[in-house]
């Protein structure tokens, strides 16, 4: 059992450290495919401004200026509640939009393991603080 | 010529120039140096030739023309001079050679050097005799002043007070006169969030009087030697200097803040402001007002005041995005291109920039424009005329665009009420000293786990000394075991590490708090706030996220997932933005069965759910009103108010000079405790700042 919940929380840590390294990617240089990051009827905070469904979320990531997300803090933890296996992460980091001067950015995901054992994004909230 | 190629504010004389050429000229001035003359005769010796070409300094030039131009006529040459690398040719050392030019400036660097070490002796500076050294740091201009010098002393271990300091372009330099810290600073490396910091030392001349400058007369300096210290600048507090100078340019009505020719300001005047825009720390404080109390800022007229760029300008996108008019006209910008650093203005529609060198470089006004245009695709009147329609093509955004900020998000009534409640309730008894109370808040099988943020982009505050070693920040914390020892399961394990973390203070009223998803029987949301931790006395920033499972009349915490960060000024000056709390908000308790609440949790048990799935999340209507005044139902010791107050008692200060004095040692406690206690000993402390 104690080994079972070892390798649960190594799991954890690698997938989550993985889906932030990819997302940022993603968000930084191919925001077309961010779409695929999220579940169809993800949800999304934006400093506060809530995007629902993944058209929106892809949309809105589109029209943002281009941007340069460096990443210095993760932590990541099982949601050990329910039947379907999901994930908290926590990111802290530093964001630079083109045009625009560095903002310390705090964003959270809640991920959820899909049926074809792909991690996808249900909900995420993104704030600046200073 | 010798003007031509080296700029006229040279010092020409110098002793070691007559000393040196005597024995080749037998007395008689050798050449004719006239810039006029068009005409020179090089040659002799070699040595001469450095000796000249270095900076000398001391000497009287005026004297040295005199003699020289006197004999001119007698010396004059057939040469076709065209500065000093005809010399060489003369000489024949490197004739045609491609690379004459590099082997000029060589010399010119040797014979530099000869000459400097000699002037040394006789430099100017008021101690004489050490040398002094230039340092710059490239892209310095990101970072505070105060931060910088910390950084530098802390890693050098050598105090120091850089002279002359000042800022250019991306740039901070200034000069320094202590042989060690030069090697240090040569050998010093500092990281920082943005890269590593490039910092260059030079032997240099002395720094000429900040007077002396050219543009802009004098300068206010706020940050006088005693203030890196603490207290020493109390009387001109730069912030209230420029909130003051806002107050009487801004027009509430447009939401315009025209700061034409601020140095003729009545206000300015009054302040001895004279050059506001070409001083950092000034437009650094003035950015971060309109942040916070105008971000919808409208309108801004910073014409005729000296800019040269916008470096100190950038954070203009980012505080106020809604920008629509910009009067940069009659400034100094001589590069079009630092509009650039502006671009994030997706708002703006009216440029103002005519009048700036730049401009006359063009001679065909729509050139001028296609280039702004290039920048602002937006813009519809550029310099008072309208510009034609932008060309759109295809679907295309003309600017990525930012949505402006918006308050906390809490979805429909009955989810904020449980969660603004939790939070209440949760961080009373957090700060109230019985952590064990939150025994039963969690559950058997809870995650807790903590992280630490060391990188921020303002400044960098205390350390988290408490903090680091629970620190399970996966960025840095790359071992498995580690890993799995700090994410703590179960509520016994959470409950005994949050006894272990200092003591704080919360002010629930300033959190941001996002509720990302609700269900009828869990919610997760996230609180961005600031907390002062009591015993080192330093304020704090974190954003935490809680995941709550609702079962009947009792909530019990799922997941708790902290991280911590340093806390700005201006974190704690962020409006307050949540909704106001009704009186009768339902008390939730956090333990499981305790009867003598039931009562009110039974009311949260019968509200009506709105939101039973995630898909199903239309909050829109029930958007909180964004309320930018403070609305705190209850009274609640602000942490920065408990600070003030316990410096008064600690040094006798007045309250309003205990808060200066906070304040410029950016809330941390300690620090300004130590400040103190240095001034004191000075006996700096003004009378009347003691009760």
């Amino acid at each position: 059992m104690a080994n079972e919940e070892q390798r649960l929380i190594d799991a954890t840590c690698e997938t989550g450290t993985e889906v932030v390294n990819k997302f940022y990617r993603f968000n930084d240089k191919r925001r077309h495919e961010i779409g695929n990051l999220y579940i169809d009827t993800a949800v999304a905070l934006w400093n506060g401004n809530i995007l629902q469904g993944n058209m929106n979320i892809t949309k809105f990531y589109q029209d943002l200026p281009t941007s340069t997300h460096s990443v210095t803090s993760v932590d990541c933890q099982p949601i050990s509640d329910d039947s379907t296996m999901r994930l908290l992460i926590s990111v802290e980091g530093i964001v630079q939009f083109e045009g625009m001067g560095p903002q310390n950015f705090s964003q959270i995901f809640i991920l959820a393991r899909q049926m074809d054992s792909v991690w996808k994004i249900t909900n995420d909230c993104y704030r600046y603080f200073e | 010529m010798y003007h031509d190629d080296r700029g006229g504010d040279r010092d020409y004389g110098d002793s070691s120039f007559h000393g040196n050429t005597k024995g080749h000229r037998g007395g008689r001035p050798y050449r004719d140096w006239d810039r006029d003359g068009g005409h020179s005769s090089h040659g002799g010796d070699r040595s001469y030739d450095r000796g000249y070409r270095g900076r000398g300094r001391g000497g009287s030039r005026g004297d040295l023309r005199e003699n020289l131009s006197g004999r001119r006529g007698g010396y004059n040459r057939d040469y076709d001079d065209r500065g000093s690398s005809s010399g060489f040719q003369r000489r024949g050392r490197s004739f045609n050679r491609p690379r004459r030019r590099g082997q000029t400036s060589n010399y010119r660097s040797i014979g530099g050097d000869m000459l400097r070490s000699r002037s040394r002796s006789r430099s100017k500076s008021p101690t004489a005799g050490g040398q002094w050294y230039k340092v710059t740091i490239h892209e310095g201009n990101k970072h505070d002043k105060e931060w910088l010098f910390q950084q530098l002393c802390s890693n050098t271990g050598i105090e120091f007070e850089p002279v002359s300091y000042h800022v250019l372009g991306d740039k901070v330099l200034f000069y320094i006169q202590d042989t060690d810290l030069a090697q240090a600073l040569k050998l010093l490396t500092i990281h920082t969030n943005v890269g590593k910091l490039s910092i260059k030392v030079w032997e240099s001349e002395p720094p000429r009087e900040r007077g002396s400058h050219g543009g802009g007369g004098g300068r206010m300096e706020f940050q006088n030697p005693s203030s890196a210290m603490g207290m020493g600048s109390m009387e001109e507090d730069p912030t209230e200097i420029v909130q003051d100078v806002l107050y009487a340019c801004y027009d509430t009505n447009n939401k315009t803040l025209n700061m034409e020719k601020i140095g003729q300001n009545e206000r300015a005047k009054q302040h001895n402001l004279r050059v506001f825009f070409n001083d950092s720390v000034l437009v650094n404080i003035m950015m971060n007002l309109i942040g916070s109390k105008c971000p919808d800022l409208a309108g801004l007229n910073i014409s005729g005041n000296f800019i040269q760029n916008l470096n100190h300008l950038m954070e203009l996108p980012s505080k106020a995005p809604e920008l629509k008019e910009l009067d940069l006209s009659n400034n100094r910008f001589t590069n079009l291109q630092e509009l650039e650093k502006l671009k994030g203005l997706c708002q703006l529609k009216a440029l103002s920039f005519h009048d700036n060198p730049c401009c006359k470089r063009y001679r065909d006004v729509n050139e001028y424009r296609r280039d702004v245009r290039a920048i602002f695709p937006q813009l519809v009147i550029l310099d008072n005329e309208q510009l034609s329609e932008p060309i759109i093509l295809g679907t295309e955004t003309i600017c990525g665009s930012i949505p402006s900020c918006k308050a906390s998000f809490l979805g429909p009534d009955n989810t904020s009420k449980i969660v603004l409640a939790f939070i209440e309730n949760y961080y009373k008894v957090f700060d109230s000293g019985k952590r064990d109370d939150l025994i039963m808040g969690y559950d058997s099988n809870s995650y807790f786990s903590v992280s630490v943020n060391t990188e921020s982009t303002v400044r960098r505050g205390p350390p988290f000394t408490e903090f680091t070693k629970y620190s399970r920040n996966l960025v840095r914390c790359k071992d498995s075991n580690k890993r799995r020892c700090l994410l703590l399961c179960g509520r016994i394990d959470i409950v005994h590490h949050l006894r272990q973390f200092p003591q704080t203070q919360h002010s629930p009223e300033s959190f941001i708090v996002d509720v990302m998803c609700a269900s009828p029987n869990s919610i997760v949301f996230n609180v961005w706030g600031v907390f002062f931790e009591t015993s080192p006395g330093v304020m704090r920033g974190f954003s935490r996220t809680f995941h709550i499972a609702i079962n009947g009349d009792s909530i019990l915490i799922k997941n708790d997932q902290l991280t911590l960060h340093q806390a700005t000024d201006s974190t704690s000056n962020t409006p307050i933005r949540l909704q106001p709390r009704e009186n009768d908000t339902p008390n939730i308790i956090i333990t499981q069965g305790a009867p003598t609440q039931s009562a009110t949790a039974t009311t949260i048990q019968t509200l009506p759910y709105s939101v039973p799935t995630q898909s199903n999340f239309d909050l829109i209507q029930t958007l909180p009103q964004t309320s930018m005044l403070p609305l705190i139902t209850q009274p609640t010791i602000d942490p920065k108010e408990q600070m003030i107050q316990k410096l008064c008692q600690d040094t006798r200060l007045k309250p309003d000079w205990a808060n200066k004095c906070l304040e410029q040692n950016e809330w941390s406690y300690d620090n300004a405790l130590e400040a103190f206690k240095i001034l004191q000993q000075q006996n700096n402390i003004p009378p009347e700042a003691l009760i």
